[in-house]
């Protein structure tokens, strides 16, 4: 899949979000998307699910399934998580039984019950994911997915999504907790200045180089040590 | 695109939002029962009922069809566009549809009794259930096109939906009333007796599906740019 100097903004004369943005997204990869808060993350994310049509530039060779999580599922809705998943098997047409099995693996079996308004911003998360897995896309597009999860989902989310790569989904995700810095084979998008850039990591980009790292010490007021850390891994840096 | 309308209308049943349009008939029917066709022209006063229900229909089914787009979240919007494609305007006003044919229905059917019992024609009668099913179509449009996809603005989208019923009846009275629903046609023929009644509901039919066709073709294409 690759972008082409696409250009998007949210009305005819407002400012443009992103601008000259041209990226390949080689299928079977898991690409990291960073940068600071309002740089236009999500709405890249938007752009490569195909939910906002870019006004310059084109998007092709697109999957023809994409599975997508938002950063906030939307629980204002008269369902259980199971009538609600029920639906979206349907209109996905795959078996529903595969609500159970995917609710397993995200342990959140005993939440299926539930209706969506009473779920707490974690399990409704969750429910946001399994709509997301249950087409088995060709595209995965998850905006910050480890937000709000409990340490055992977190932990196990990344191998999960280690699976679906190698099976040839390609993977996106927007990530300021940086929970997949630890995952050998991540490609990285840096968003920032209104265009993105194939920041760190391999086969992201035009030309898929290796990139040197080079470790450099900042010194910081002690106030101001998370800051600057939090900071340093929105913009695509490892931090510690 | 079938199995986006049966969430959507899973959800606006569950919602209760049903309610509002129903308890609005509830209030319409009233009006018509207790002011039931009598006399030595109660067939031809049954036939005029048939026209003012399918003109009370049309801004009760609007409000409806927005009621019922306007029940998925944004998001959830977004997320369904995904799984269906480019059949997600299309199952919307699907969705909306039924349910304004089950409110055209229920508040029809009282009054096409009252109409058997004073002796109109079955044509009369016929025409009647074709002009609520016809009805129905423009009105779902209009509340689609007032729906949040398409106005953000609660308070101007009601403004736009209740200033374009009004707007569609009062063209009808002018030159310009081929550009609208024939809404003052029916009426008028209506309250004529039976044989006019019948005669205009071809060109009533044209002009209302040719205007929903318009309209229709314009909100399908809308969702598939975005």
């Amino acid at each position: 899949m690759r972008l082409d100097e696409v250009g998007f903004r949210y009305r005819r004369r407002g400012p443009w979000v992103l601008r000259d943005v041209t990226v390949d997204l080689p299928e079977g990869r898991i690409i990291e998307v960073t940068g600071p808060n309002g740089a236009g993350k999500s709405t890249l994310l938007r752009l490569i699910a195909g939910l906002r049509r870019p006004q310059r530039g084109t998007v092709s060779a697109r999957p023809p399934t994409v599975g997508y999580a938002p950063e906030r599922f939307p629980t204002d809705q008269p369902f259980t998580a199971r009538a609600y998943l029920a639906h979206v098997a349907a209109m996905r047409r795959i078996p529903a039984d595969r609500i159970e099995d995917w609710a397993e693996r995200l342990d959140c079996t005993p939440l299926l019950d539930v209706r969506l308004p009473e779920l707490s911003k974690g399990s409704a998360h969750k429910v946001g994911l399994i709509q997301a897995l249950l087409p088995e896309p060709g595209l995965l597009v998850l905006d910050e997915p480890f937000a709000g999860l409990d340490a055992a989902t977190r932990g196990a989310l990344p191998e999960l999504l280690t699976g679906l790569a190698r099976t040839g989904t390609t993977v996106l995700v927007s990530d300021h907790q940086r929970d997949l810095r630890d995952l050998p084979e991540v490609d990285r998008l840096l968003v920032t200045g209104h265009t993105v850039t194939a920041h760190t990591g391999t086969g992201t980009g035009t030309g898929h180089t290796e990139v040197e790292y080079t470790v450099i010490e900042v010194v910081v007021p002690t106030p101001e040590a998370a800051r600057t850390r939090a900071r340093l891994l929105a913009e695509g840096y490892d931090a510690r | 695109m079938i199995a986006l309308a049966r969430f959507q209308l899973d959800g606006y049943l569950r919602s209760l939002r049903v309610l509002h349009p129903l308890i609005a008939v509830g209030l319409i029917l009233v009006i018509f029962l207790f002011d039931g066709p009598g006399g030595p022209h109660a067939a031809d006063l049954a036939v005029g009922s048939y026209g003012d229900v399918a003109a009370f229909l049309f801004p009760v089914a609007a409000w409806a069809a927005r009621g019922l787009l306007d029940t998925e979240p944004d998001v959830q919007r977004d997320l369904s566009a995904l799984a269906v494609g480019g059949r997600a305007a299309p199952a919307g006003l699907l969705a909306a549809y039924l349910v304004n044919i089950i409110l055209g229905t229920a508040l029809l059917l009282p009054v096409v009794i009252q109409g058997v019992m004073v002796g109109v024609p079955a044509g009369a009668t016929l025409a009647g259930i074709a002009l609520m099913l016809l009805v129905a179509v423009p009105a779902t449009l209009l509340g689609a096109w007032t729906s949040r996809a398409v106005i953000a603005s609660q308070a101007v989208s009601i403004l736009v939906l209740l200033g374009g019923s009004a707007l569609i009846l009062v063209l009808g009275l002018g030159p310009l009333s081929w550009l609208t629903i024939p809404m003052i046609t029916w009426l008028h023929a209506a309250h004529h007796g039976a044989a006019a009644f019948t005669s205009v509901l071809p060109g009533v039919a044209a002009q209302t599906l040719l205007w929903s066709a318009v309209t229709g073709a314009a909100y399908t294409a809308r969702g598939i740019r975005r």
